[in-house]
C-alpha cells in the first residue's frame, strides 16, 4: 500500500506542479499572480477533446498543438489585457487574471455548456499489475510529461540567451532595459510559456479526468499553494511543491483521514511558510 | 430679497411639495401593505388572479453553472406537462390532458414563470421574487434538499405551495405547512437498497455480508450516510469502511485505495456526478472491482453517466423513483413524447420526471381546489383524486399524508444495462434480471 501510495501522490502531484510551474513563472518575472491558470487548462482540455472527437487524434499527440495554439492565446491575453494592466494600480493588476477566468469559465458554459465530457479513445490504457502496485498506463503519461516539461523550461530558462533574458527581467526589470534587454518581450513570452505548460497540462489530465468548463477551477488552489510551498519565483520550486502536496494528499487519506487530507495539505503549508516563510526554494 | 435667496426659497418650495407628495404616496403604500397583510383572507394573489388569464407557477433550476444543463432537461420536461394541461391532447391519457387549461377554473392556462437556482441563498431570494413580482402561485424546480430549506423560507413566509423532491427526511419533520413531496424520501430508498442485498443474498446465495459507505460532506450525502449506517445494523450487514469526502475534488485516490484495502461486498455511493466518473475511472486505473457498487441517486441519476463513463458505467446500479422500463403503458408514451418533441433526443431519466411530475400534481391540485388559494390547494392535495389506472409512476397514486409526504410512492432499484437503466427491484415490476457480482474490469 506505502509503495502505491508513493506512485499516485507523484502522479497527482505532477499535474499540481505543472500547473504551479506556470503560475511560478509569470509571479517571478511581472509580480501578476495568475488566477486564470486553472481556466488555461480546461481549455486545453476542450482543445484535446475536440481534437480527439473530431479526428481521432491521442491526447499526446495533440499537445504540440495544443501547446502552440494556448502560447498564441496566451501572447494575445497579455498583449490586450495584462500589458495594459501592469501599467495600472496594483489592485488591477491582482484582480485582472481573477476577472479573466471568470469570464473564460462562464464564456465556455454558454458555448460547450456544462456537460461532462471525457476521453475514451485514447492509446495508452490498461494497467500493469505487480500484486504490491498496480501502474495504470493512463497515469504515466502525465508523470512522463511533467518530468519533460519541467526539464526542457529549466534548460530554457538557464542555458539559453532568451531564458537569461527573461530571468534577468525578473531579477531588475530597469536593469536588464539598461543592457538592452527587450523587457516587454520577455514579459509576453513568460505570459505565453505559461499558458503553453497549462495547455500541457490539460491535454495530460484529458486523458483520464473529466472535461467541464468549471474542470480547472478546482486545481488552482493547490496550484498556488505548491508555488507557496516551493517557494514563489522558483520553477524547480513549484515542481517539488507539487509533488510534496500530491504525496500528504494521499499518505493524509489513506492513513489518517480523507475527510481531513485536504486539512493535511494546509498544515504543510502553515508549516512551510512557518519555518521558510520564502517557500523551500524561495530566495 | 436677493437673487440667491428667491432661488433658495424657489428650491425649498419645490422640495417641500416634492416631500409632501411622497408623504401622500408613502400612506398610500402603507396602506396597500397593511391589506396586502399575508395573514389577511384577501391574499395578493387572489387580487392578481381576478385580473390575470393565466395561473403562474414558480420553477426554480439551475439556468447557469455546472448543473444548467440538468435544469434545461428538466424546463423541457415541464414544457410537456404545461402543454399537456394547456392543449388537448388526446394520446396522453391522464387527467387534464383531454380539456384545455384548468377546467375548474374557467379553461385559465398554466404559465411557468423561471428563476435561476445557483445556490441555497437564492432560492430564497428567487423564490420570493416568483411569488411577490411574478405573483407564482405554486414553486417547484430541480431543489436539492439544502436548497428546499431556504426556498421553504419565502414560501411558508407568503403562505405558498413548495413541490420538492429533496430527499432530506428532515424536510417533513420541521412543521411547514405548504411543503409537498411526491415522490419517496432518503429514508425509503436507502431501505429499499438493504431490501435487495437481503433478496440476493436469499434468492441468489449472493453472501453479501459487507459494505462501504461513500458519501460525499453536504447535507445530501451526510443524511443518507445515517440512514444507511441504522439500516445495516438493522439489516445484520457489517460496515467495513465509512468514508467522508470533499465533493468535487481534484482526486478520489486515497477515498478508492481505502475501498480497496477493505474489499467490502457492496460500495453505498452518494456522490455528485463529477465524483460519481472519477471515482469509477480512479477504481478502474487500480483494477478494483467491488461486487455491486449501488449508488443513492445524485450523479447516478444524470444522462451525462453513461456519455461520459460509456461502456465503464455497465452494472452500476442506483436507487430510482422511476424508470422508462416501467410496466405501465403511460410510461412508454411521455417517456416518447418527451424525446422526440422536447429533448433533442435525450432520453428522460428519473430526476426530470419527479421535477416535472410535481408540476403536473401542482396543476392537478389547483385544479381540484378551484381556485389558487394556498389553503385551497393545500386542502386539494391532502385529498387528491386520481384514478390508479392512469398513474405513470411506481406506487399506488398521489396520497399525501399531514406532512406533506405521498406515502403513495415506491423506490426502485434500477442497473445500467446496454447503457440503459432497467429496474431489477421490486420483483413485481422488475424487467431485468440483474447482474451480480459485477464482472472485473477485464471481463467487462
Amino acid at each position: 500500500m506505502v509503495i502505491q501510495c508513493i506512485f499516485e501522490g507523484i502522479v497527482i502531484g505532477s499535474i499540481l506542479a505543472l500547473i504551479a510551474m506556470g503560475i511560478a513563472l509569470i509571479w517571478g518575472v511581472m509580480n501578476v499572480l495568475s488566477f486564470s491558470q486553472g481556466e488555461f487548462l480546461m481549455i486545453g482540455m476542450y482543445i484535446t477533446f475536440f481534437l480527439n472527437k473530431k479526428w481521432g487524434i491521442d491526447p499526446i499527440l495533440s499537445i504540440p498543438f495544443t501547446a502552440i495554439l494556448m502560447f498564441l492565446i496566451g501572447l494575445l491575453i497579455y498583449k490586450t489585457l495584462i500589458r495594459k494592466a501592469l501599467k495600472g494600480p496594483i489592485l488591477s493588476q491582482r484582480l485582472i487574471t481573477f476577472a479573466l477566468s471568470m469570464v473564460l469559465v462562464n464564456g465556455m458554459l454558454m458555448l460547450v455548456t456544462s456537460e461532462f465530457r471525457t476521453i475514451q479513445k485514447i492509446t495508452f490504457s490498461g494497467i500493469i499489475d505487480f500484486g504490491f502496485l498496480v501502474i495504470s498506463k493512463e497515469k504515466l503519461v502525465p508523470l512522463t510529461v511533467s518530468i519533460l516539461v519541467t526539464t526542457v523550461l529549466f534548460f530554457f530558462m538557464n542555458k539559453t540567451n532568451t531564458g537569461k533574458a527573461i530571468r534577468a527581467t525578473s531579477l531588475d526589470k530597469d536593469a536588464a532595459e539598461l543592457v538592452g534587454i527587450n523587457t516587454e518581450f520577455s514579459y509576453a513570452l513568460a505570459f505565453g510559456i505559461a499558458s503553453a505548460i497549462a495547455g500541457i497540462a490539460g491535454c495530460v489530465l484529458a486523458y483520464y479526468y473529466y472535461i467541464t468548463p468549471t474542470a480547472g477551477t478546482s486545481f488552482l488552489l493547490f496550484g498556488l499553494i505548491a508555488v507557496a510551498l516551493g517557494g514563489f519565483g522558483s520553477i524547480f520550486g513549484a515542481y517539488i511543491g507539487g509533488i510534496l502536496m500530491g504525496l500528504v494528499d494521499v499518505f493524509a487519506g489513506v492513513y489518517f483521514n480523507t475527510a481531513f487530507k485536504y486539512v493535511a495539505v494546509c498544515v504543510l503549508f502553515m508549516l512551510v511558510v512557518s519555518l521558510r516563510p520564502k517557500g523551500l526554494f524561495g530566495k | 430679497m436677493n437673487r440667491n435667496a428667491k432661488i433658495i426659497c424657489k428650491y425649498l418650495g419645490i422640495s417641500l411639495f416634492i416631500t409632501i407628495l411622497l408623504g401622500g404616496c408613502t400612506k398610500y403604500n402603507e396602506k396597500q401593505i397593511e391589506h396586502n397583510d399575508y395573514s389577511q383572507d384577501e391574499s395578493p394573489i387572489s387580487i392578481k388572479e381576478s385580473k390575470e388569464e393565466t395561473v403562474k407557477i414558480g420553477v426554480l433550476l439551475p439556468m447557469s453553472g455546472a448543473q444548467s444543463k440538468a435544469g434545461q432537461e428538466v424546463k423541457a420536461a415541464m414544457n410537456m406537462f404545461v402543454d399537456i394541461i394547456n392543449e388537448s391532447t388526446d394520446d396522453i391519457d391522464i387527467p387534464l390532458a383531454q380539456s384545455q387549461g384548468l377546467p375548474n377554473l374557467g379553461g385559465r392556462k398554466i404559465e411557468l414563470v423561471y428563476g435561476d437556482l445557483k445556490s441555497a441563498d437564492t432560492a430564497l431570494s428567487e423564490a420570493e421574487r416568483l411569488i411577490t413580482s411574478e405573483g407564482a402561485v405554486g414553486i417547484c424546480g430541480l431543489f436539492s434538499s439544502a436548497n428546499t430549506k431556504t426556498a421553504a423560507v419565502s414560501t411558508e413566509k407568503y403562505g405558498v405551495p413548495l413541490m420538492s423532491e429533496g430527499t432530506s427526511p428532515t424536510l417533513t419533520q420541521k412543521g411547514y405547512e405548504y411543503f409537498f413531496r411526491v415522490f419517496p424520501d432518503d429514508t425509503m430508498y436507502v431501505e429499499d437498497s438493504f431490501l435487495y442485498l437481503v433478496e440476493l443474498n436469499e434468492t441468489k446465495q449472493a453472501d453479501i455480508k459487507t459494505v462501504a459507505l461513500v458519501s460525499e460532506d453536504t447535507e445530501f450525502g451526510k443524511n443518507i450516510a445515517n440512514v444507511e449506517k441504522e439500516c445495516a445494523e438493522k439489516y445484520g450487514f457489517s460496515i467495513v469502511e465509512n468514508i467522508t469526502y470533499s465533493s468535487n475534488a481534484t482526486n478520489l485516490i486515497s477515498e478508492s485505495l481505502k475501498l480497496k484495502k477493505a474489499d467490502p461486498d457492496v460500495v453505498m455511493m452518494s456522490s455528485y456526478i463529477s465524483d460519481v466518473i472519477l471515482y469509477i475511472k480512479t477504481f478502474k486505473q487500480l483494477n478494483y472491482s467491488p461486487k455491486m457498487i449501488m449508488g443513492q441517486r445524485g450523479g447516478f441519476m444524470t444522462s451525462e453517466l453513461f456519455t461520459a463513463l460509456g461502456s465503464d458505467a455497465e452494472g452500476l446500479c442506483s436507487t430510482s423513483a422511476w424508470s422508462l422500463d416501467l410496466q405501465i403503458p403511460l410510461v412508454a408514451k411521455l417517456g416518447n413524447l418527451y424525446k422526440e418533441n422536447y429533448s433533442d433526443g435525450v432520453d428522460m431519466i428519473a430526476d426530470v420526471l419527479k421535477c416535472s411530475t410535481d408540476l403536473y400534481v401542482l396543476c392537478l391540485a389547483i385544479n381540484q381546489a378551484g381556485s389558487t388559494d394556498a389553503d385551497a390547494i393545500k386542502e386539494a392535495m391532502l385529498n387528491l383524486i386520481y384514478p390508479e389506472d392512469k398513474l405513470f409512476i411506481a406506487g399506488t397514486g398521489f396520497n399525501f399524508n399531514e406532512v406533506g409526504q405521498n406515502v403513495g410512492t415506491s423506490a426502485l432499484i434500477c442497473q445500467i444495462k446496454d447503457g440503459k437503466y432497467q429496474t431489477v427491484y421490486p420483483d413485481s415490476i422488475k424487467a431485468y434480471d440483474g447482474l451480480f457480482p459485477l464482472p472485473s474490469w477485464e471481463e467487462k
